[in-house]
C-alpha cells in the first residue's frame, strides 16, 4: 500500500512545514499537498490548483534521502525516486478528482530532464533559454493527467526505493 | 473614426528569483505576471514585457486605446496589477531577464526599468476573476507617447501592484508565439488628413486613408504581423 495520502492541516502542518519551510505555501488557498507518512510524514509534494483557466501545476517535490530529505536531484543525495513518483501520482489523482484534464510543470535541471525522460515518455519543451548561447535552461512538461497517472503508477514500482 | 488592432511586435517574461534572473523566456507561448509559493527553494516572481509598435499611425489622432489580454489561468483572482512604460524599449526578444535587457546591458532596476510617475502615468486596474479575454483601458497616452518620443513602440512592463501578496497569485495571458490569441492593443483613432505629403506616403505604404485603414496596418517599419484595421 503506498504511504502517500492527502495532507491533513492539523494533523501534518508541523511536519510540512519543516519540509516545505515556507507557511505562504502552504498556506496559500491554490496550494494542494500530498503527503509521504511512513509512521509519520517524511515528505510532501505541492501542486497549484488555478482559481479559473485549466492549466494547473506542479510545485515542489521534497523526498526522503539518505542524507535527510531534498527535491530529487539525480546528482544529489540518492532519492527514494519510488516515493517521489507516487507523491507525483497523488498529485495527479487529486488534480483529476478536481475535474483538471491537464497539467504542467517546469524543471531547471538538465539531470532531472534526462532522468524524467529515462523513466516516461512525456513531452518535454524548452521553456527557458540562456540569452548568450540560445541553450534550453528550462523546461516544461505538459501532460494528459490520465496518461500521466498511468505512467506515474508503472513507473514507481520500478524506480527503486 | 477607424480602428487598428496592434499584436505584440515582441514579448517574453522576466523572473526574478534565483537562477532564472538570467535566464530568457522569451518563446514561451504564454506570458504573465505573479508571485507564487511553491514550497523548498521553489519561488515564481514574474513579470510580463512587451513591445507593440503603433508607428503605423503617425499623424493620425488617437482616440482611444485598450490592452485586450487572453487571460487563460488565475490564481488568486481580482487582484490590482500595475502597467507601465518600459524605459528600456531597445530591449531583445531573446535576450531579455530580469537582470538584462540585452545581453551585456543590465537594467538599473532589476526586473525592467519602468516609469511610474510618466507622462505616461502607470495604470492601476484589477485583474479579472474568469478566464478569457480581458481588457485594459486608458492606454491612448502611451500610444501618443510611443509616436512622440519613442520611434513608435509602445513598450510596457506589467507586475502584480502588490508584489508580497502572502499567498500564490498568478495571471497568465497568451503571448505572440501563440498566434491569434496573443495580446494586442485595441487602438481608435482619427487618420491623419489627406495632403500632398499624404498621398505621396499612401503610395508608399498605404497608410492615410479613413476609407482603408486596413492598410494603416502595413507601415514601412517591420511590425511582425499587424492585423488588417478593422473599421468602426
Amino acid at each position: 500500500m503506498m504511504p502517500v495520502r492527502p495532507y491533513h492541516k492539523q494533523d501534518d502542518r508541523s511536519a510540512v512545514l519543516a519540509l516545505l519551510q515556507d507557511t505562504r505555501a502552504i498556506d496559500s488557498p491554490s496550494a494542494r499537498l500530498q503527503v509521504v507518512d511512513e509512521r509519520g510524514v517524511t515528505g510532501a509534494a505541492l501542486w497549484v490548483r488555478p482559481d479559473a483557466g485549466t492549466e494547473p501545476y506542479l510545485g515542489s517535490v521534497i523526498v526522503p534521502t539518505d542524507d535527510g530529505a531534498g527535491l530529487p536531484d539525480p546528482k544529489g543525495p540518492v532519492a527514494r525516486w519510488r516515493q517521489a513518483y507516487e507523491l507525483v501520482a497523488g498529485c495527479v489523482e487529486d488534480a483529476l478528482t478536481q475535474g483538471f484534464e491537464r497539467g504542467h510543470l517546469i524543471i531547471a535541471s538538465e539531470a532531472l530532464r534526462r532522468h524524467i525522460e529515462r523513466d516516461f515518455t512525456f513531452r518535454i519543451e524548452p521553456a527557458g533559454w540562456d540569452p548568450r548561447t540560445g541553450e534550453p535552461a528550462q523546461w516544461r512538461i505538459d501532460v494528459d493527467l490520465r496518461d500521466a497517472f498511468e505512467q506515474l503508477r508503472r513507473a514507481a514500482p520500478l524506480a527503486g526505493r | 473614426m477607424a480602428q487598428i488592432v496592434v499584436p505584440a511586435l515582441s514579448d517574453s517574461v522576466m523572473e526574478g528569483i534565483g537562477a532564472s534572473k538570467d535566464v530568457n523566456f522569451g518563446g514561451q507561448l504564454y506570458v504573465y505576471h505573479r508571485v507564487t509559493y511553491l514550497g523548498g527553494n521553489k519561488l515564481g516572481w514574474g513579470r510580463a514585457i512587451g513591445n507593440f509598435d503603433v508607428a503605423a499611425l503617425a499623424g493620425a489622432e488617437i482616440i482611444s486605446a485598450k490592452l485586450v489580454r487572453s487571460v487563460f489561468t488565475i490564481t488568486n483572482p481580482g487582484k490590482q496589477a500595475k502597467l507601465s512604460r518600459c524605459a528600456h524599449p531597445e530591449w531583445i526578444e531573446s535576450q531579455v531577464t530580469w537582470n538584462s535587457y540585452r545581453n551585456n546591458f543590465r537594467w538599473t532596476a532589476e526586473g525592467g526599468d519602468h516609469d511610474d510617475a510618466g507622462p505616461p502615468a502607470a495604470i492601476t486596474y484589477t485583474e479579472p476573476s474568469s478566464a478569457g479575454d480581458h481588457e485594459v483601458l486608458g492606454l491612448a497616452p502611451f500610444v501618443v507617447d510611443a509616436l512622440t518620443n519613442r520611434s513608435g513602440i509602445v513598450s510596457i512592463i506589467t507586475r502584480l501592484a502588490n508584489e508580497s501578496p502572502g499567498v500564490s497569485t498568478e495571471y497568465a495571458w497568451r503571448s505572440k508565439e501563440y498566434g491569434s490569441s496573443a495580446w494586442r492593443l485595441v487602438i481608435d483613432y482619427t487618420p491623419a488628413a489627406p495632403t500632398e505629403a499624404g498621398h505621396r506616403s499612401l503610395d508608399r505604404t498605404g497608410f492615410g486613408s479613413g476609407a482603408r485603414p486596413a492598410r494603416a496596418a502595413q507601415p514601412a517599419q517591420p511590425t511582425a504581423g499587424t492585423r488588417p484595421a478593422q473599421p468602426s
